[in-house]
């Protein structure tokens, strides 16, 4: 008998569609990273002195950090909702009666809590 | 490259036990062997992964007595008049006896028998039974009873999966049955499996008629095999239509809808089988009544509502409509999942809003290879459990949820049997004699690829069977067009060997397969159109409409067995039916139901 | 059957061990009606235009579990995915990606069945119930905890649709943890610990990267997905258990 056909793999994350969602879902972490960094290098500019803490706030008003920043947003945004999206897949599955509950609700519980805590962030930030 | 090979390879192996078919029947003959015998060696022979098998189809139920208001002697009553007598009462008590503990022993091996409240597996109602008996998993008991028992076969390192082999023949020396040889599919090389025993459980042969609920394997291979090797099949006429499947597709949507509170109405709105005998109109599921009388009546009620118009047209023919809206969705969702999916996928339909159409198709192949109690067939060393068996249980009429059961009862009886027939005639065949008939096998079934091109089309042929079956030997049957239906098949017969193949590779050819099978329910066919038109009486699933519309005890009350040689018709013969304690009466149902 | 009076071209990959080293692409226009399945399609296809074509099938009402084919790029059980959701046409039919192809749209599917026995896939007990004993209580919310993980039909097309198996093989994969999941959460089991090390091993869980995807195309709504990703909960735990043990020097 002849051998097997075995298919190469390709591209596979960028067709089909949804697999180009996760390889999106992946890269965007980069983002997240990243202003992780640059909340580090703030920091690092606070305990440097009173000096370094203003260079760092002034850097952060260049066009092309506000820029970085849009796309920080935007990057961890889609992070975050494409990771509620699988997140009733990684939770303890939760029961009502025979009932387990339905993976949309459990999407929807987590962008609606987490839009309230955006929003009370930043009032808090307004306030302060 | 050369496109066959006139010489196939032709591997050998030697085993205990072969098992043909993998499935309800087929594991559970295995795992019995395996845990009482762990020294023998046993193969499962498969032409699918055993989990395929159309095992996993059924949804309703199966049949066992556990609840303190019923009986073995209730079981056993129904069961016997639901088969119009035809059946082996001893047999049956056998049977009966038998079910709850297999029931119990699949629950041990973690079936997920549907519970009640309190934590004990639920029965619900079913056709023809006189009381709540028949365990259940959601609708989908076939599945999960299936998959417990293929899982719980990879335990056994006793147990040797042949899967997608097909078995084309059996190995016989001296009159005693040594063996089988096997296709291995995906290479197309040939294996003889010698062995000391085989049990036949390769399921029904529904796919002799074009609108069926069968999965496209069951075309009768086991019956055949045994035809062919002078095995006689049993009460072949009774042909089960199950009344409630989906018009043109045939796909099954269970009687557990009916036990479970479901009306069967006409184009009127109108629940016609009170008029039917069947009566009185109830609205909650009662025992033997209305929507829960027995299979062949209410297919017989279909047949007459259809001749006098009431029934619905559809694209796919006419139908009657299976109403489940008043119960609800919540107990839809909890009991009948999988219908639900069925009939918004195949029909459109969401059952909990609208009704399911519905009409009959054929089900169930009450006859089979003749055995007895003990599973044995008449060939020394060769056995047959499951559908392809007729041990006697369901007569001329089976109820439903009482295959399940035989299957785990029969199963398990036909394993312990021939694992006790392989240890009492120790010493294998001779391998020389059997590797010869091997090789001349192989031989004969490679033939098929070596045929010219140009000849008749497989799929011609198999819808010219079909449609004499369906056309001929039907609900009800006359015997101008069951006549008419012999003939054909006869002519279809020797037309076999003019078909050609469009693909003469070994690899995976289905086609080749096809053929074979399409042998096999060729003669199936004969056997079922012979035996009918020799049954000169009215008798449960066996329904006419010429002059013989009576029931005969005096000619008929007797087995019928039907036998082939090469060239000829199939020869009928009739066998005394072992009746041990009850009479034959009048089957009642409905209000004039006795217990 | 109603065979419709529409037509629609497929378009099939073809593979024949015999004779090609590379797959090739064939057309066939069939006819057909409102209720034909993909299914009916390639019957048609083997009964009227071309007999060599092979594929598997048995039930016809997606619970064999055994006609599973990549429809559009989407693994898709083909008796339960109809033509008219595919006008005008063509459709694409393929093999299940991932695994090899012996012939047409037929797979080698040993990569799942070789490693089932592995899962322990079978109800386990520190002491076997004697049939006397009756039956298990187990109550219908109990049931209800491995109702989905026990729906599995083994179609393996949540293998064709994740690239993690596509490029590793040997990956247990989403229908096996599932199954051992399924077991794991049965009332009736004890068996959790046998079952471990399949879930710890570096293809157990930890192969997973929670694309999502198997859940997505599963027929029979299983949802692996949940059931790995519940595993690597208790993996965790496991190995901290274990770390902990061998810390405080305890017993074993
Ligand atoms: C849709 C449907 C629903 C049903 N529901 C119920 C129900 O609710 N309750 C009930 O009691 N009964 C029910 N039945 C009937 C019951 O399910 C069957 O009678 C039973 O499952 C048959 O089991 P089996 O083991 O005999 O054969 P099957 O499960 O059909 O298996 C046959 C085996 O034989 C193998 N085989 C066949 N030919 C060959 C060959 N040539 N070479 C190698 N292997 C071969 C096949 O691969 C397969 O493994 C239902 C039937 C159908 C069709
Ligand atoms: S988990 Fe779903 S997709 Fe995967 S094999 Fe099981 S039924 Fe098929
Ligand atoms: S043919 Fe059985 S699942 Fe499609």
């Amino acid at each position: 008998m002849k051998a097997h056909y075995q298919r190469p793999m390709g591209r596979w994350y960028l067709r089909p569609f949804y697999l180009f969602v996760y390889t999106l879902r992946e890269l965007t972490a980069v983002f997240v990273l990243l202003y992780a960094l640059v909340l580090l290098a703030g920091l690092a500019a606070l305990a440097a002195g009173p000096e370094a803490w203003a260079g760092y706030r002034q850097a952060l008003t260049h066009p092309l950090s506000i820029g970085l920043h849009v796309l920080i947003l935007v990057a961890a945004l889609y992070n975050s909702i494409t990771w509620f999206m699988v997140a009733p897949k990684a939770m303890p599955a939760v029961f009502i009666g025979t009932r387990p509950l339905p993976g949309l609700l459990i999407t929807l519980a987590h962008i609606v809590v987490f839009a309230i805590i955006s929003v009370v962030t930043v009032v808090l930030a307004g306030a302060g | 490259m050369t496109r066959f090979d006139h010489r196939p390879s032709l591997e050998s192996t030697r085993h205990d036990v072969v098992i043909v078919g993998g499935g309800g029947a087929g594991l559970s003959a295995a795992i019995a062997i395996a845990e009482q015998h762990p020294d023998l060696s046993i193969a499962l022979v498969s032409k699918v992964v055993p989990m395929r098998s159309h095992t996993v189809a059924a949804e309703g139920g199966a049949a066992g007595v556990v609840s303190a208001s019923d009986g073995l002697d209730l079981h056993f009553r129904d069961t016997v008049a639901g088969g119009e007598w035809l059946c082996d009462q001893a047999a049956v008590d056998h049977f009966v006896a038998r079910c709850a503990d297999e029931m119990v022993r699949l629950e041990h091996w973690g079936c997920p028998w549907s519970r009640g409240a309190d934590g004990s597996p639920a029965v619900r109602n079913f056709g023809g039974m006189s009381t709540a008996r028949t365990w259940f998993a959601a609708d989908k008991t076939g599945f999960h009873i299936l998959h417990t028992l293929f899982q719980t076969s990879l335990r056994f390192p006793g147990i040797q999966r042949f899967d997608e082999y097909f078995v084309h023949d059996l190995l016989v020396d001296d009159g005693r049955c040594r063996g089988v040889v096997a296709i291995d599919i995906a290479s197309g090389g040939f294996h003889a499996l010698q062995a000391g025993a085989v049990i036949m459980a390769t399921g029904g042969a529904g796919r002799v008629y074009r609108q069926n609920t069968n999965a496209g394997i069951l075309t009768g291979d086991g019956l055949g095999l045994a035809l062919r090797h002078g095995v006689a099949l049993r009460d072949m006429e009774f042909v089960q239509f199950h009344p409630t499947t989906l018009p043109g597709s045939g796909l099954l949507i269970t009687e557990g809808c009916r036990g479970e509170g479901a009306y069967l109405t006409n184009r009127h709105g109108y629940r016609y089988l009170q008029d039917y005998g069947l009566g009185p109109e109830v609205s909650e599921p009662a025992p033997k009544t209305m929507e829960l009388g027995p299979r062949d009546r209410l297919s017989q009620a279909f047949w007459h509502e259809q001749q006098a118009g009431r029934t619905v047209d559809t694209p796919n023919g006419p139908a009657v409509h299976l109403e489940l809206m008043h119960l609800g969705r919540r107990k839809i969702a909890e009991r009948l999942p999988f219908i639900s999916e069925l009939a918004k996928t195949f029909v459109g339909v969401d059952p909990a809003r609208a009704p399911i159409p519905v009409c009959p198709s054929v089900h169930y192949t009450m006859g089979g290879i003749a055995t007895d109690i003990t599973t044995a067939t008449a060939m020394p060393g060769l056995y047959a459990c499951g559908e392809c068996a007729s041990v006697g249980i369901h007569g001329a009429n089976r109820l439903g949820s009482n295959s399940l059961a035989e299957l785990l009862v029969f199963g398990r009886e036909a394993g312990l049997n021939a694992a006790s027939f392989v240890l009492d005639h120790a010493g294998q065949g001779e391998g020389t004699a059997l590797a010869a008939q091997a090789r001349d096998s192989a031989a004969r079934a490679s033939a098929w690829l070596a045929r010219p091109a140009g000849g008749l089309r497989l799929a011609e042929l198999r819808e010219q069977m079909t449609t004499a079956m369906q056309d001929g030997v039907g609900i009800y049957r006359d015997a101008e067009r069951m006549v008419a239906a012999c003939e054909t098949l006869e002519n279809l017969s020797q037309s076999l060997d003019r078909i050609s193949l469009d693909d003469r590779g070994r690899c995976f050819n289905t086609e080749w397969l096809s053929a074979i099978e399409l042998g096999f329910t060729l003669d199936v066919a004969r056997c079922i159109a012979h035996a009918a038109l020799n049954r000169k009486e009215s008798r449960g699933a066996h329904q006419r409409l010429d002059e013989y519309t009576q029931r005969d005890d005096d000619q008929f009350l007797r087995h019928s067995l039907a036998k082939l040689a090469p060239g000829q018709p199939p020869q009928i013969h009739y066998q005394a039916v072992n009746i041990t304690r009850l009479a034959p009466g009048e089957r009642r149902y409905g209000a004039e139901q006795t217990p | 059957m109603n065979r419709g009076n529409r037509q629609i071209d497929i378009l099939i990959s073809r593979y024949d061990p015999e004779r090609d080293d590379q797959p090739r692409t064939e057309r066939y226009t069939v006819p057909y009606a409102h209720d034909s399945s993909v299914l009916d399609a390639l019957l048609y296809i083997k009964d009227h235009l071309d007999g060599s074509l092979s594929f598997r099938w048995s039930c016809r009402m997606a619970i064999c579990g055994s006609c599973g084919k990549m429809i559009n790029g989407v693994p898709s059980l083909s008796c339960k995915t109809f033509l008219r959701d595919y006008a005008p046409g063509p459709l694409y039919i393929e093999a299940l990606h991932h695994f090899p192809v012996i012939k047409d749209l037929v797979v080698d599917q040993a990569g799942f069945f070789d490693k089932l026995p592995e899962s322990r896939p079978w109800l386990i007990r520190d002491q076997e119930r004697a049939l006397a004993d009756g039956p298990h209580r187990q109550s219908p919310r109990q049931r209800a905890r491995f109702a989905s993980t026990s729906a599995c039909i083994n179609c393996l097309l949540c293998y064709a649709a994740c690239p993690q198996y596509g490029m590793k093989p040997d990956f247990a994969g989403p229908a096996l943890l599932a199954l051992v999941e399924r077991y794991n959460a049965d009332s009736r089991d004890q068996g959790k610990a046998e079952r471990m090390p399949m879930i710890n091993a570096e293809d157990g869980v930890w192969s997973c990267t929670l694309v999502g995807n198997c859940s997505a195309v599963c027929p029979k709504d299983v949802d692996p997905a949940a059931a790995i990703n519940r595993n690597k909960l208790e993996s965790a735990k496991d190995y901290f258990l274990r770390f902990l043990k061998i810390g405080s020097g305890g017993a074993e």
